[in-house]
């Protein structure tokens, strides 16, 4: 505000000093208001609204210390200074004033020079708060568009929210974890617990992008350690140097029960086992957080871990463990591993974290969000989220009785030697199948016969990888180490795909063959119709063909099984059956 | 003062020590000790020995220190982080990214 616009009011029972003052103000080029006594200067108060109130200790009506008082209660959210004026107080006199809310103290008699010049700095006092206030005002405006952005655009997509548990609560200064689950085409369930370098809004630049690349590669079937890449590449395009995404991300793979686990910055990802209510495994970070450099800066390869139908697994940001108590005490781990334990008596894994995190705390504000992510380990309750149920299916294959032949396209596609090991060809061709018939669930299915078939090829065929390494969760581990070495040198290995497509009333049936470059593996033990047995729970290999046959209308392998064809019914709209 | 940086031995090198909290509020004064040190293969020894505290901006700055060290081809080995920092350090995994001495 300019200072000549400036208006002070003066309240004063003595007429000569009233005059005084009024004059020594208006001579400032200021404007002037007085009142003879308290009650007056109240309403003179409300009426002029002044940036200045000088009040005379001994004034008549209501006291000198109450009008500041009431002065200090009605400006709450602006700061009016207010000068008390008197001849002589004593300690006890000038601590009520201070008490009151008076801003200075002037004693009588006062060289002029000394009373202007406590006027304007209370004037520039006045301006540094007018300014904090309209900052705060603009950050905390900031602060709830980084909110919304949050909440409604960024994560409202998130699935199966009564199995995987969100919770967050934000801290007074907005610090941007960001919590994402999504459903791959194969019925595979992507977790994603983000907390970016920051504060406000800052840290909400990345968020969009972060949201955007999950969802879309994770819809069309990319696996996580492609998406991780593809995150890392934008997150280093779009974040300044001394910024960064730590990331924590699990893929459920609901057909082999197992927790694919990557860790990149963040507190560990906790395991516990179901049974025993025990922590059994802990992902501790093993890279540096994402956005860094252009390219990952080491080999993520994700911890497995095998999943039980009642285990837990447990995400979250450092703010739950930072908690602070009023004793200044950290909230720490092994509250959190006791409530989680706690947790799993009555079945609430997070319901009990938070309230035993609401009685450590009591009501003290936080520095940092807080987040987790508490997500059920039992795989048959995201089966309902994908594909459709076998029964409906065969109704629909039974009432295909008749193809149109004149509705008909085929794809092919021939990967040689290091392009093998370079490109994932099943996202290209789900993409490529979507394009040409639209997208739609059908397709969940379709991905995990694709994905089964080409990694049987790959695995047994082109690289020779004997699946009876992966019959203990060791074995497995030592089975994609010696997948990784092999994949080094393809040779003049190849693998060709086909896919002809012919429409029906229902939809269409696509015939699959994948022939590859190998001399064939020992099939007859997965396609044999009398094996036909459940698997147990230690089996790794062979359930993925167990499953192709339960989506495919037909599965045979050829030449010492360096072949394989399959018939893959699917339908528009099951409304329609 | 919470960050003092001199030289080591007459040599080029620079060591810069920070103590107490190291967070956003010394993003000023820590970039000050090395944005004019333009010496090729200059050696930024950073004494965490004195700090007891590190939050994820102070990471972002250690990560403008490397951009400015890798410009000149010079580098950075952090010394002596007490517990609660080289846990930080950890879960960051920055000894990919720097020298650590404990």
């Amino acid at each position: 505000m300019p200072l000549k616009n400036r208006h002070v009011l003066i309240i004063d029972s003595n007429e000569a000093h009233l005059e005084r003052l009024s004059s020594l103000i208006s001579d400032e080029g200021f404007r002037v208001s007085t009142a003879p006594e308290g009650m007056k200067g109240m309403v003179k108060y409300y009426q002029d609204r002044p940036d200045l109130v000088l009040i005379d200790y001994q004034i008549g009506g209501m006291s000198g210390v109450e009008c500041c008082r009431q002065i200090k209660a009605l400006s709450n959210d602006i700061f009016v200074p207010v000068i008390m004026i008197s001849t002589y107080l004593n300690d006890e006199e000038i601590k009520t004033c201070v008490e009151a809310g008076a801003d200075d103290i002037i004693f009588r008699p006062f060289a002029t020079a000394i009373f202007r010049s406590k006027v304007y700095s209370m004037f520039r006092i006045a301006d540094l708060y007018s300014k904090l206030h309209q900052l705060t005002a603009e950050r905390q405006n900031d602060e709830e568009l980084a909110e919304r952005l949050f909440s409604q655009v960024v994560e409202k997509g998130n699935i199966a929210k009564e199995h995987i548990q969100i919770f967050k609560r934000s801290a007074k200064t907005f610090s941007g974890d960001v919590q994402l689950t999504a459903l791959c085409p194969n019925g595979d369930i992507n977790v994603l617990l983000g907390d970016f370098t920051g504060h406000g809004l800052s840290s909400a630049i990345g968020a969009i992008p972060l949201a955007d690349i999950f969802r879309v590669m994770t819809d069309k079937g990319y696996s996580p350690l492609e998406i991780i890449k593809q995150i890392n590449r934008k997150m280093y395009q779009l974040l300044p140097t001394n910024m960064f995404l730590a990331l924590s991300m699990v893929s459920l793979s609901i057909h082999e029960k197992m927790a694919y686990i990557w860790n990149a910055g963040m507190e560990e990802v906790f395991v516990f086992d179901g049974d025993s209510g025990e922590l059994t495994t802990r992902v501790a970070s093993f890279h540096p957080p994402l956005g860094i450099a252009s390219n990952l800066l080491l080999d993520m390869k994700p911890k497995i871990v095998p999943i039980g139908k009642h285990d837990r697994i447990i995400m979250y940001s450092d703010g739950i463990v930072e908690a602070r108590n009023r004793a200044g005490e950290f909230f720490g781990e092994q509250r959190l591993i006791d409530a989680t334990k706690e947790g799993f008596v009555d079945k609430d894994v997070t319901g009990h974290i938070i309230a035993a995190l609401e009685v450590f705390c009591e009501d003290l504000p936080q520095d940092d969000d807080i987040s987790l992510m508490d997500i059920n380990c039992d795989v048959s309750l995201y089966q309902k989220l994908s594909s459709f149920s076998p029964k409906v299916r065969d109704e629909v294959i039974e009432q295909q009785l008749e193809m149109s032949e004149s509705d008909y396209w085929n794809w092919q596609m021939l990967l040689v030697g290091d392009k093998l090991a370079e490109i994932n060809p099943i996202p290209i061709l789900i993409n490529q199948i979507q394009e040409i018939e639209g997208p739609g669930e059908q397709w969940h299915g379709l991905f995990t016969v694709l994905t089964e078939l080409y990694v049987n090829a790959l695995d047994h065929g082109v690289l020779k990888l004997d699946s009876s390494l992966k019959s203990s969760p060791e074995g497995f581990a030592k089975y994609f180490k010696e997948k990784e070495r092999r994949m080094g040198d393809v040779g003049s290995g190849y693998i060709k795909i086909k896919i002809q497509h012919h429409s029906t009333d229902f939809g269409g049936v696509l015939s699959i063959m994948i022939i590859d470059s190998g001399s064939g593996f020992e099939f007859s033990p997965w396609v044999d119709a009398d094996s036909d047995h459940e698997l147990s729970r230690n089996q790794f290999s062979g359930r993925g063909i167990k499953l192709v046959r339960e989506l495919c209308d037909r599965l045979s392998y050829h030449d010492n099984g360096s072949m394989v064809k399959a018939t893959y019914p699917w339908y528009k709209s099951l409304n329609r059956v | 003062m919470a960050i003092i940086s001199s030289c080591v031995n007459d040599s080029k090198d620079i060591l810069i020590t920070v103590s107490d909290r190291f967070d956003f509020s010394q993003y000023k004064v820590f970039r000050e000790t090395y944005c004019d040190c333009n010496v090729a293969g200059t050696e930024f020894r950073l004494d965490l020995s004195d700090a007891n505290y590190m939050d994820s901006s102070a990471l972002g700055m250690l990560l403008l220190l490397k951009e400015h060290a890798d410009k000149i081809q010079g580098k950075i080995v952090i010394q002596r982080p007490n517990e609660s920092i080289n846990k930080v350090l950890e879960i960051a995994q920055f000894h990919h990214l720097m020298e650590i001495v404990r």
